[in-house]
């Protein structure tokens, strides 16, 4: 089963339009959704969370579509976005209580125990919080109630290398059970890399690419070489360049390139900023 | 929505303790002062205005947001704070009622006895002009119709004030008052039901 079916899905707003976005993500997969600011990554997220009414297409979450119990799907997901949405004088104690009337699955020993691996005090106002750790009381919400499907936007940002670290495992510890799923939108792309399985670009509102990630990796890497050899190149062969004084450097299609020109392997950061750059020069 | 109207029960002691205590002083001075029924209108309006100051709250800390990612309708979001507005109501006039009862003039009180529907009346009015536009709008906006509701009530008070609630109660029929109460009970059930198609459509 999927965790995430979208289908042509459009939303438009004066001066952005999402353009018939298509993604899939299966159970048991992190899915690392990249894309500059305002390229429409957290539109996506609230549209797949039906926080707002998209113009066409379609979203099924974990079998069902999303607009027909929203109420009862996400019961199976946990959220954290960028701004965790914690009133400032709750403390993490009370928020517990909350969460307990709230979700029919939630797990008091599981949030207590996130408390304390993640260095949560739990009698602290939330409006004495840094930025790291509003986040890490978010993931440990979102983590405590047995979601089938982690949506995450910009989980990450804020917190140090340390923890940030800590909290990607518990991320890729969460999908070793088959049937879970995560989708993350982050601006750490070296962070995406070390745990996701499929990456999803966006750029300006259209996905550019949403593949494997090691597909990727095989399939591309970065040619250094004049202008001439990359204009012989078949043109849906380079997904990205960047010009140089010494020549281009381009993100090409290894079965494209011929015997005597070599690629350098690619990273996903690199994939990324000539995907976009090469867009913004269409 | 157990969950929401337990975050709005902490909400409420911690960040509108300023109301409560106002009503209690307010109260207080009405019961064992002359029973100037000013000290009785102020606090009932004071309360009116805490489901609005959470909603204020909710969008300035993104809770709004947040709580369209937990498993509750948009309509048992909006119902929790028409629900919290009729218990803090409710919660008042009661205790009006038995601050009347500590004074002893219970009986034989008509400008009580008329207040109290009235006020009733008024409590579930003003937050159902008000909410739809807070729903559709969001809370800044929607302060602004607050202001000008809140001015109109007032202004009403002090008309009210001014005149003889005895004669007042003497030109109204029997059926009159529950009459009246029933009107602002379905515009408040009315308004709730608007708040909730408004706010089904609003973008988060």
């Amino acid at each position: 089963m999927n965790a995430i079916e979208i289908k042509d899905l459009c939303k438009t707003y004066p001066g952005f339009s999402l353009d018939h976005v298509n993604l899939t993500l299966p159970c048991g997969c992190i899915m690392g959704l990249v894309g500059e600011n305002g390229a429409g990554k957290s539109t996506t997220i609230r549209l797949i969370l039906d926080m707002i009414a998209r113009d066409s297409g379609t979203i099924t979450l974990l079998g069902k579509d999303n607009q027909e119990n929203i109420r009862l799907l996400k019961e199976d997901i946990g959220v954290v976005l960028d701004e965790v949405g914690i009133p400032a004088c709750l403390n993490p104690k009370q928020v517990g209580k909350i969460m307990a009337n709230t979700f029919r699955n939630w797990e008091q020993a599981v949030y207590d125990s996130l408390l304390e691996k993640l260095a949560v005090p739990p009698e602290k106002p939330f409006k004495d919080f840094s930025k790291g750790m509003k986040m890490k009381l978010g993931i440990a919400i979102a983590l405590s109630h047995r979601p089938k499907l982690l949506i995450l936007d910009e989980a990450t940002s804020g917190l140090d290398p340390v923890v940030r670290d800590e909290v990607l495992d518990l991320f890729s510890e969460f999908t070793r059970e088959e049937s879970h799923a995560v989708l993350i939108s982050s601006h750490i792309v070296s962070d995406l890399e070390k745990i996701c399985d499929y990456i999803a670009f966006l750029h300006k509102g259209r996905l550019l690419l949403c593949e494997e990630k090691d597909a990727l990796k095989e399939k591309y890497g970065i040619l250094r070489c004049s202008r001439e050899q990359l204009s012989a190149l078949p043109p849906e062969a380079v997904i990205g360049r960047k010009e140089t004084a010494y020549g281009v450097e381009a993100i090409a299609a290894r079965d494209a390139v011929p015997a005597g020109l070599s690629l350098s392997p690619i990273d996903i950061e690199e994939l990324f900023i000539f995907m976009v750059k090469g867009a913004n020069q269409q | 929505m157990k969950g929401l109207l337990l975050k709005d029960t902490y909400m409420t002691v911690r960040l509108c303790r300023m109301f409560l205590l106002l009503d209690v002083v307010f109260l207080g001075v009405w019961m064992f002062g002359n029973g100037d029924l000013f000290f009785l209108t102020y606090p009932c309006l004071l309360t009116t205005m805490v489901p609005m100051t959470l909603i204020s709250y909710d969008e300035r800390e993104k809770w709004d947001v947040f709580a369209a990612t937990l498993p509750y309708s948009r309509a048992q979001i909006v119902s929790s704070k028409y629900l919290i507005g009729l218990c803090l109501s409710a919660g008042i006039l009661a205790t009006a009622a038995v601050g009347q009862i500590f004074r002893g003039t219970n009986e034989g009180d008509p400008e009580f006895l008329t207040m109290l529907p009235i006020l009733l009346s008024a409590c579930l009015l003003a937050p159902a002009i008000l909410y739809p536009f807070v729903f559709r709008f969001g809370a800044e906006k929607g302060r602004v119709v607050y202001y000008v509701v809140i001015a109109v009530v007032c202004g009403g008070s002090v008309v009210l004030q001014n005149i003889e609630v005895a004669s007042l109660l003497g030109s109204l029929s029997a059926g009159s008052i529950p009459t009246g109460m029933l009107i602002a009970a379905a515009i408040y059930a009315a308004s709730w039901l608007l708040s909730i198609r408004l706010y089904a459509k609003r973008e988060l």
